[in-house]
């Protein structure tokens, strides 16, 4: 799995530790209902663009 | 990493005062045994995970309490899964049982509880909502929380009652336990990734719309760029139903050639029916021949049989034509003499002799013409003599060949009728009809193909002009910092969507391909058809099938209750090495419905699942053999014993 998020990274031009991060976030929430994750995502974005 | 049971603590809990089970898991051992005769309690711990776990969907509360209870009454019967014992004493009696579970660094404790309470004359028991702790650590939401651990739907594949494998057979089919093995896997995450970054990708959007409200340039392009989207989308559906139009007129060209085929085949045959047509007028012909023959034949049937009297009078006739040549040459012979001047002997011929031959001479030739009788006499011994000679024919072989004629009609009869029924309903019209549709058909196909190549061409100059703008806005939202900075957050935005959305079918199906060919690894050690079964396959999404050597697929619900245990606990293998979070599996009456050698076979195999095994047993399920096969990778023995007397009750001590 993690050879595989390094070669879509690399495919779409995003930072590996981005789409990591992004899956560790929805695997802490899998179980709520209303994840609100959406801002948390942007947020995460916004971090990485600064760099 | 695995998920390992740590601790399990029963209070009051049927037959279980206050009794704490700790798996040690110091070790790199994977299996503990939990050993007890029929009716010790065995069951009864695994009752107790069960309804830890998922509460009333288990074990209801008016089951945990089974029927009022009336204390004073002595003679009241034992029910319920309250330690009776106590209830005795205490009729508003608590009962709990705390699950700890360990993953890694994780430390998860699960408890439930249930009280007896009175209504009346009653009692029912009150039943606590779960609590959830996470390494020292309340949190909500415990009911989905556990489900993430060990879903409700896949329970049965981590605690597993052989005794029920029946019910296991059918068991991936649902729609729920799809869900639940999905969540197993970590699918729902990237699912939801999906959905939120897309989600996200629209934000940025608007965000950079709202930046582009003041920038004339950016917005023309952004009217172009929306123009030219649905454009694209347009010539998409558009090639999509070409597409569709392409396969379809694909699958009449196959059915039409397939006709061809039919047809063409049918043709030879119908070719063959004119050609033994001819063959049997031949055939009929012959036969009027040969039956000729044999009435000629028939006729001239008297003709051996009078033979040798023919030959006889042929010899007679013969005779007399000597006789009468003989006499012809005597007559000639006195004629010359007559006429002659001297005698053969030198004198002459006296008047008295001469008168008397030419009397005789007168006399032959008024009794008839010899040479004309000769002549007939030797015609009419002729044509007898070649009447003797007649040869006989072979009537037999007449018969024979006129016998093999008609069965050869009837042969070729037999089959021109098999002919014309296979070829029913063919014509000849239809065989040079069939072509030309090919031809038209293949034509239209060419069309088609030339639309598809159009509209794939059109896409592509689109897509290279969207392009070409999509690189313009870039360059003039970079040229300005906020915008260049949304942008770039968009990239990203967009990146992640698309990783997330590429990541989510790879995921998928490299976790099937996991699962299967775990699942085939260890179906093959514990099955006792080696040599008939190739592995395990799942189809439309998680079904479990058996694939045979001969490539025939196999329904689990046609396998023997031993092959389904031994194909479900290859599957649950094969999950949880896909999943890489391997759930515990504890095994009540492990070999239930199993032979011998796949008891042999599983107990080989339990060492090689990479999840903690905790079997349930008794001295029939582990008798001393397999437990001795066994004993090498046992971390751990618990052993089961009655308390005897009057306290009813059991405890589970560790076997030193």
């Amino acid at each position: 799995m993690e050879d595989k998020i390094k070669e879509l990274a690399k495919k779409y031009n995003i930072p590996p530790t981005l789409l990591l991060e992004a899956i560790e976030m929805e695997k802490e929430k899998v179980v709520s209902k209303n994840r609100q994750l959406v801002p948390k995502i942007i947020q995460l974005i916004e971090i990485y663009s600064e760099t | 990493m695995t998920l390992q049971i740590k601790k399990i603590h029963l209070q009051n809990w049927k037959c279980y005062e206050n009794q704490i089970i700790e798996f040690n898991l110091n070790t790199d051992k994977n299996i503990w045994v939990v050993w007890g005769y029929n009716g010790y309690g065995k069951t009864s711990i695994l009752e107790a995970i069960l309804w830890c776990l998922y509460g009333n969907e288990v074990i209801s509360p008016k089951k945990l309490i089974k029927a009022e209870i009336d204390t004073q009454e002595k003679s009241a019967e034992k029910q319920g899964y309250f330690y009776y014992h106590n209830v005795k004493t205490n009729p508003d009696l608590e009962l709990s049982v705390s699950l700890t579970l360990q993953r890694g660094k994780q430390n998860y404790i699960i408890s439930r509880t249930a009280k007896r309470a009175r209504r009346g004359n009653t009692f029912y028991a009150e039943v606590s909502e779960a609590s959830f702790n996470l390494n020292g650590k309340q949190k909500e939401s415990s009911r989905e929380r556990i489900d993430s651990l060990l879903p409700r739907s896949c329970r049965e594949f981590f605690f597993f009652d052989g005794e029920k494998i029946q019910e296991y057979s059918n068991i991936t089919q649902t729609q729920e336990t799809r869900k639940a093995i999905e969540s197993i896997l970590g699918i729902p995450e990237i699912v939801n990734l999906k959905k939120d970054t897309g989600n996200v990708v629209k934000k940025f959007e608007d965000k950079i719309k709202q930046a582009e409200s003041d920038n004339v340039e950016l917005q023309q392009i952004n009217i172009k760029l929306f123009q030219q989207n649905h454009e694209i989308a347009t010539k998409r559906d558009q090639l999509q139903t070409v597409i569709e139009e392409y396969n379809q007129e694909n699958k009449i060209l196959d059915d039409i050639n397939e006709r061809a085929n039919q047809i063409k085949e049918l043709k030879d045959k119908l070719d063959k029916i004119k050609e033994l047509n001819i063959e049997q007028q031949s055939l009929i012909e012959q036969i009027e021949q040969v039956n000729r023959d044999i009435a000629k034949v028939l006729e001239n049937a008297s003709i051996p049989m009078m033979r040798k009297f023919v030959k006889e009078m042929a010899d007679d006739l013969q005779t007399k034509t000597l006789t009468n040549t003989r006499i012809s040459i005597s007559v000639d012979q006195l004629r010359e003499l007559l006429k002659a001047d001297t005698c053969v002997c030198g004198n002459c011929i006296r008047e008295k002799e001469y008168n008397f031959i030419s009397q005789q001479l007168k006399n032959i030739e008024e009794a008839g013409i010899i040479t004309e009788e000769n002549s007939r006499i030797e015609s009419l011994r002729i044509d007898l003599n070649r009447i003797s000679k007649y040869k006989v024919p072979d009537i037999e072989g007449l018969l024979l060949k006129r016998d093999g004629f008609e069965d050869d009609i009837e042969e070729n009869k037999q089959v021109i009728e098999d002919f014309k029924k296979e070829t029913k309903g063919v014509s000849e019209t239809e065989t040079d009809e069939i072509w030309r549709k090919i031809g038209q058909q293949e034509q239209s196909l060419r069309e088609t193909d030339r639309k598809i190549e159009r509209l794939r061409n059109e896409i592509e100059s689109l897509e290279k002009q969207q392009n070409e703008l999509k690189r313009q806005r870039s360059e003039l939202l970079n040229s300005d910092r906020q915008t260049l900075i949304l942008n770039k957050q968009s990239q990203l935005a967009q990146g992640l969507y698309k990783a997330a959305e590429e990541l989510i079918d790879w995921y998928t199906e490299n976790c099937q391909q996991t699962i299967e060919h775990e699942a085939s690894r260890l179906h093959h050690l514990v099955t006792n058809k080696q040599d008939e079964y190739e592995g395990v396959i799942l189809r439309n999404g998680y079904n479990l099938r058996v694939k045979q050597i001969n490539g025939d697929i196999v329904n689990p619900e046609s396998l023997s209750e031993g092959e389904k245990e031994a194909l479900v606990f290859a599957f649950i293998a094969g999950l949880n090495l896909a999943s890489g979070k391997a759930a515990p599996l504890m095994m009540d009456t492990p070999f239930g419905k199993l032979d011998g050698i796949h008891q042999e076979n599983i107990v080989k195999s339990l060492p090689q699942i990479p999840s903690q095994v905790i079997l349930l047993a008794t001295d029939r399920d582990l008798p001393d053999h397999l437990l001795k096969a066994l004993k090498p990778n046992i971390a751990q023995i618990h052993k089961i014993k009655r308390l005897g007397g009057i306290k009813d009750g059991s405890v589970v001590e560790v076997e030193e």
